[in-house]
This record gives C-alpha cells, sequence and structure tokens, in this order.
C-alpha cells in the first residue's frame, strides 16, 4: 500500500514556479556581480579565433530562433566583435527559419560599421538554408552554387567576398561557427565539414546540448561555448563584454532554487515512513 | 494496379538505390562529375523541403478548418475560436510576408512583437519542466538512482557562476565526469548508434526497409 | 578520379558491412533477438488507453527543421515501425490515435503507413474520417505540449529523434497521468526518458523495433550484423587503448587510417 507523501516531497508545482520567478525577477533587479570563471573549452574557443589571420573567412550558422536567443545572440556578438577586432570576414548564414529576422537585434549591439566592416567586402548575410545536411555539404563543397543572391535579394556576383568562395569553398573558408538548438545541425556541420574536409570548427549548441557534441572535441570541434553561460565567459576573457554576463547573475539563482527544491524533495521522501510507493 | 504497384514501390525503391549509392561514393572518390552531381542533387533537395513546408502549411488549413466546422456543430465555442486566430495568424503573416516582403518594417514589428515574444516565452517554459522533473523524480530509491542525483547536483552546481566562483573543485569534477564519463560512454553509445544507422541505411538500399515508402504491409 | 586519401578504411569497413549483412540475410539463418519489454508493453498501454476511453498519442517524428531528409531519417524509419504497429493495435481496439509530426517531410510518409495499418485492420473508414486529426502538424515543443495538455492520452509513445522538446513532452504526458513509452538515439536526451518514462528503448534500440515486431530474417539479420561489428568495434577499441598506451601512436596511425 503507498504510502502518505511527506509535504516536502509534495510542494505544490504552482508555488515552486512562483518561487523561480520571484528569484529570478529579485536578482534581475538587484544583481549580484558575481565573478565569471572561464572554462577551458570557452579559452580554446577564443584561441581558435584569435590564432586565425587577418583576411581569413569564417562562415557562421547563425542557426537559433527566437526562443533561444538569450543564450545565442551574446555568443554572436562576442564572436562577431572578437573577428572584427582580428580583421577576418565572416559569412552568415541560418538553418534556423527565424535566424536571419533577427539578425538585425544582434547587428544593432554590434554595429560593423563603426569598425570600418563593409557589407559585401568584409562580411555578407545570404539567409535562410533550407534542406539540412545536404545543404550543409553542397555549401562548403560550392558556395555559389547554393547562394547566387544575397538576404536582401541582391546579386552575389557584384561582391567581393561572395567572389573569395568559389569552389572549392572549403578550401577558402578557415573556420566554421555553428550556433543552433539543435544537437542535429552542430553535429551536421561536423561531418560535413570538420570531418569531411578537416575545417576548424567553433561551436554554441544549448547547455544541455553540449554532452553531444562534447565527443568531438577538441579533435573535430576545436571549441564550444556553453550556451548563454559560455558566451559570458567568453564576453569576460575576451574584454568585450556584453549581455551574457548580466545573465550570469539569473542563471545562479534559478540554479541554486532548484538545487534547494530538490535538496528538500530528498529530506521529504527520506522522512516519510517506508513501507510502499 | 500493377502500374500502380511500379510507380508506388519500384521507382521509389530503384531510385533511392541510385541514388544511395551515388551519394555513399561521392565519400570515397574525388572526381569531378560525380561531385557536381552529388551537389546538384542536394541541391535539388533543398529546394523540396522548402516545398514541403509550404506542404505542411495546407495541412494546417485543412486540419483547423475541419476543426473549426466540428467544434461549431459541438457548440465548443472557445476551441473553434483557438483555430479561427491561428488560421487569421497564418493568413496575416503570409499576405505581409509575399505583399510587402520579409524585410518590410510591417512584417519584422510582427514578428518582434508576437513571435519572438511567445516563442521566447515557450521556450522558457522548458525550465518549468525541467526544474519539475527534477523535483519529481530525484529520489535516493536506490544505489542507481543516487548516483543520477549527485551526477545531476553536482552539475547543477558547476555549471552556476554562483558556486564556481567560490568552490572552484566542482568545476574540475565536473570536468572529470564530462571528459572521464560522459564523453567516453557517448561515444560508446555513439558507435551503436552509427552502426544502427548504417545498417538501416544498408536495408533501405536493398528494399528491405520500406518504412519511409508509408507502406507496412505484412 | 581517384580514392581520397584516409578513407580506404572506411570503404573496406563499409563493404565489409554490406557482405556480412548480405550473408546473413540470404543463408536465412534462425537468430535469436532478445526481449525488448518496452515494445511489449504496447499492447498493454493501448489496451489501458481503450479501458480509459483517451487517446494514445505518438510522438518523435521528426525533429525541429530536421525530417526524413536529413541525418535522423534512421530514427524517423523507426519511429513510423512503431507507428504502424501503433496503429493496427489501436484500429483493432478502437483506441483513438493521434500522431504528431514535428517535420513536415513525414506527413506523407505517415499518412501511407496509417493508411495501411488501418486498411489491414479493415477501418479504412475510420482512417478516412479522422485522418487529418491523426496527423497534426506540430513543428516545435509548444505545439506538442499543448496537443498533450488538450488530448490528456493515456499513452503516450515517443520513440524517435528528439531535440530538448524532450523533457517538456514527456514531463507534460506526466502531469496528465499517461505510461510513457521512450526511446531515442539522439544521446543527450537518453537520461530524460530513463527518468521520466515507464519504459525505455535506449539508443540502437529503436533500429531493432522492425525486427522485433516483424521478425523477419532479413530484419534479425541486420541487427545481428550490427552487433558483430559492435564486437569488432570492441577488439578495435582495445587494441587501439594498448598501442596508444605503449607509445606507439605511428602504429595506430598506420592501423586507422589508410
Amino acid at each position: 500500500m503507498a504510502t502518505k507523501k511527506h509535504f516536502l516531497e509534495n510542494i505544490p508545482i504552482g508555488l515552486y514556479f512562483l518561487i523561480i520567478i520571484g528569484a529570478m525577477c529579485y536578482i534581475q533587479l538587484y544583481p549580484l556581480g558575481l565573478p565569471i570563471p572561464v572554462t577551458e573549452m570557452t579559452k580554446a574557443t577564443y584561441r581558435t579565433v584569435e590564432n586565425l589571420n587577418e583576411g581569413d573567412i569564417i562562415l557562421v550558422d547563425q542557426g537559433y530562433g527566437a526562443g533561444t536567443i538569450a543564450s545565442h545572440e551574446p555568443g554572436f556578438v562576442v564572436v562577431f566583435k572578437h573577428a572584427m577586432r582580428k580583421g577576418l570576414k565572416l559569412v552568415i548564414l541560418s538553418t534556423s527559419v527565424e535566424g536571419p529576422l533577427l539578425l538585425d537585434s544582434a547587428l544593432a549591439k554590434i554595429r560593423p560599421e563603426s569598425r570600418g566592416y563593409e557589407y559585401g567586402r568584409d562580411w555578407l548575410h545570404v539567409g535562410y538554408v533550407a534542406g539540412g545536411e545536404p545543404a550543409y555539404a553542397a555549401i562548403v563543397q560550392d558556395f555559389a552554387s547554393t547562394f547566387t543572391v544575397d538576404y536582401e535579394g541582391t546579386s552575389l556576383s557584384g561582391m567581393p567576398l561572395a567572389q573569395e568562395l568559389i569552389a572549392p569553398t572549403y578550401e577558402k573558408i578557415a573556420l566554421v561557427y555553428v550556433q543552433s538548438a539543435g544537437g542535429d545541425v552542430c553535429e551536421g556541420w561536423i561531418r560535413q565539414s570538420a570531418v569531411r574536409y578537416d575545417i576548424p570548427m567553433i561551436q554554441q549548441p544549448l547547455e544541455m546540448m553540449v554532452p553531444t557534441i562534447l565527443p568531438y572535441f577538441p579533435v573535430n570541434c576545436q571549441g564550444i561555448l556553453n550556451g548563454g553561460i559560455g558566451a559570458a565567459e567568453y564576453e569576460s576573457f575576451s574584454g568585450l563584454p556584453g549581455e551574457a554576463v548580466k545573465l550570469s547573475d539569473m542563471l545562479s539563482m534559478g540554479g541554486l532554487v532548484v538545487l534547494i527544491f530538490l535538496i528538500l524533495g530528498n529530506i521529504g521522501w527520506f522522512i516519510r515512513p517506508k513501507g510502499g510507493d | 494496379m500493377s502500374s500502380s504497384r511500379t510507380y508506388k514501390r519500384q521507382i521509389p525503391l530503384a531510385l533511392t538505390f541510385i541514388v544511395g549509392i551515388i551519394v555513399s561514393l561521392d565519400w570515397f572518390i574525388k572526381w569531378d562529375p560525380l561531385q557536381t552531381f552529388t551537389t546538384t542533387l542536394m541541391n535539388f533537395q533543398i529546394v523540396m523541403v522548402a516545398f514541403m513546408m509550404g506542404f505542411a502549411g495546407v495541412n494546417l488549413v485543412y486540419l483547423h478548418s475541419r476543426r473549426i466546422q466540428r467544434n461549431m456543430s459541438e457548440n465548443k465555442l472557445f476551441d473553434a475560436l483557438l483555430s479561427v486566430v491561428l488560421l487569421a495568424c497564418l493568413f496575416i503573416w503570409v499576405a505581409v510576408g509575399i505583399g510587402m516582403g520579409m524585410n518590410s518594417d510591417t512584417y519584422k514589428w510582427l514578428f518582434n512583437t508576437f513571435n519572438q515574444s511567445l516563442s521566447a516565452t515557450a521556450y522558457a517554459a522548458t525550465l518549468f519542466y525541467l526544474a519539475s522533473a527534477t523535483y519529481r523524480v530525484l529520489r535516493i530509491r536506490s544505489t542507481e538512482t543516487g548516483i543520477l542525483l549527485l551526477v545531476g547536483a553536482i552539475t547543477i552546481c558547476a555549471n552556476i557562476p554562483l558556486f564556481t566562483a567560490y568552490f572552484p573543485i566542482l568545476g574540475t569534477i565536473l570536468v572529470w565526469i564530462s571528459d572521464g564519463l560522459v564523453k567516453y560512454s557517448y561515444r560508446a553509445i555513439t558507435i551503436g548508434v552509427g552502426l544502427g544507422g548504417i545498417l538501416m541505411g544498408v536495408r533501405t538500399l536493398l528494399a528491405m526497409e520500406t518504412g519511409y515508402l508509408g507502406a507496412t504491409e505484412e | 578520379m581517384e580514392l581520397i586519401a584516409g578513407r580506404m578504411l572506411d570503404l573496406v569497413t563499409l563493404v565489409a558491412l554490406w557482405a556480412v549483412a548480405l550473408f546473413l540475410i540470404y543463408s536465412k539463418r534462425d537468430i535469436w533477438i532478445r526481449r525488448l519489454p518496452a515494445l511489449d508493453f504496447i499492447e498493454e498501454s493501448v489496451g489501458r488507453a481503450a479501458e480509459m476511453g483517451q487517446p494514445v498519442m505518438c510522438q518523435g517524428f521528426g525533429s525541429g527543421s530536421s525530417g526524413i531528409q536529413s541525418s535522423i531519417a534512421p530514427q524517423i524509419v523507426a519511429a513510423l515501425s512503431v507507428l504502424g504497429h501503433v496503429a493496427r493495435i489501436c484500429a483493432r481496439h478502437g483506441t483513438q490515435l493521434v500522431a504528431t509530426m514535428a517535420s513536415e517531410s513525414v506527413i506523407p510518409v505517415a499518412d501511407e503507413v496509417l493508411r495501411t495499418a488501418y486498411r489491414l485492420e479493415g477501418k479504412s473508414e475510420e482512417f478516412e474520417a479522422r485522418k487529418e486529426e491523426m496527423m497534426p502538424w506540430t513543428p516545435n515543443q509548444a505545439n506538442m505540449v499543448s496537443a498533450i495538455n488538450a488530448l490528456r492520452p493515456a499513452a503516450h509513445i515517443i520513440i524517435g529523434a528528439f531535440w530538448h522538446e524532450s523533457v517538456q513532452i514527456a514531463e507534460a504526458a506526466s502531469g496528465v497521468g499517461a505510461v510513457q513509452i521512450g526511446g531515442t538515439g539522439r544521446l543527450y536526451q537518453i537520461p530524460f526518458f530513463a527518468a521520466i518514462c515507464d519504459m525505455n528503448l535506449i539508443g540502437e534500440e529503436i533500429y531493432a523495433v522492425g525486427a522485433y515486431i516483424t521478425r523477419t530474417p532479413q530484419m534479425l539479420a541486420s541487427i545481428a550484423t550490427t552487433d558483430y561489428f559492435k564486437v569488432i568495434s570492441l577488439v578495435l577499441i582495445v587494441l587501439g587503448t594498448i598501442l596508444a598506451s605503449m607509445g606507439m601512436s605511428g602504429s595506430l596511425d598506420a592501423l586507422f587510417t589508410w
């Protein structure tokens, strides 16, 4: 016969959620400003970008949507700024339907023109690409066959950066930077660029997706940013502060509440008389 | 019947085999015509996927039209209203996107005001489901669940800057768990899943696995 | 035309895999496959749904923008095998079945699977009457969760490829009291299913579904081939570990890169 659950095991879920929301709102109003320890993975990601030479091309898959913008946008912004500091060129595409629509928000924070970056010469945006892994393979083999116009519909034939990517494109790309909420996209890029053509790669999956990319680090994937936390670490390490640093306090508080309730639930389980479940 | 079987089964199976072999060979052989052909095939596939999205949109319209009809006849007005709102949003988005373009201010306003906010909210709900699952499921009922709880707690702590700033050892423990346990066990499972996937491919190319054609006849 | 350097081993392995698979398939050996309790539990869970008068829900047909054209196609095909099996049981018992489609590319295929399953049970009219409601398009987790909360299934079968929505949908189904059978080849979702679902298939067990259900010699032979090559992989891993530990990385490269 099932024994009655202790109160600590049976805290109303609504109350639990309210406490989480309250705690995170509190910390947003009164941030703690905690130091952010930088992991080896983030340092490896930074070094991968830092070791590129001026004029090298980074292929960026801005594959995040509106749901994960809080984690991914800071990462996109900080890597873009780091690339600008190094004089690198960026070709931006998106494997997420919403990605191109979110680029304006990121560019407003980056302001490439403030660094003398010219569209078409130093950076390019070609928009959404459908098709999954075969699309990645096609892009890396022959960029021009997949894209003839940019996101605005302007022909790429007049853009110097696009002309630098004529087939075989894999010989022209110095780094692939993938942002995605899904491990499938991340693994697809690893297979089609890193494994196939040995192109260096850095990735920013979501925090819960990092374990699936971990087996590829550091052989196939030279750097991994651990979601929003990784972006905060990168901002801190590179000296390019942004929005992710502000998020780290909220992450701390949310995690702390979850941990407290986890402990309470187990205390309740131990306290209640055994004899059933 | 036999001509139906030919175009519904024999032709797709033959196409699958031929395309599968060609694309597989492209991995091993460096030959420009083969590479060009494979790249073209992949570009075909990109176009097909884009069309499938349109197909899904049509499916959505059909589904919700029938739902509106059924709910109205059963007097479930609120349920019918939800479907009406969905269809209205779909048509407005399509109309604005096609009529004004996706780069227009109106489209971007619609996206930023509605889609972005609602998507972020729906995605943020993951935290609550995770929290609820963690609270409900992680109990020290046995040795295995105890280990699961311990590793889960360490992982939560090590991913929180609040703890790692003052207890850097947590980061070291997490790296040991990730690099020493998780990474290698995941590699082992990846090998198994990869082999299973290859054999699924073999079965598909040999027409033994016809699930992708839709038929599950005995 | 030339062979790409460093891929000869891949080619030899692939050819060997084909050869062993074909040999086992055409030799028609009697191959034993161990019990998969999760699959045996399907009929029981559908029966539970029939008794409670609540629907059965199947999910796992695609994930985000990845559909039957992507690298998760084997998992989707496995999910479709389960769907066909579940559909036949549901048709037999007269239980409502809803299979949410996360990827639009799977809809026509699932349509055919369900049509065939219902036809084999002599329930074609029932399928035609409700087919659109049986396959709603749910491209993201919010749609999937709302479908679960609206339909309140008694049985929730989540076998296929999932991203982070796995936790949400499993927990949502738990909240409505559904019994759950989970299975995925997506490694990082396996722990979530293991914790939340009542029964599980782990990793490549989902590829054995078709073989387990149909028990045809060809399908069983391909499962056996996978197992033989796993043993070979294990031997090579041990050999590689020994060579690397002895500092013979040159031999290691020569062994694995040609």
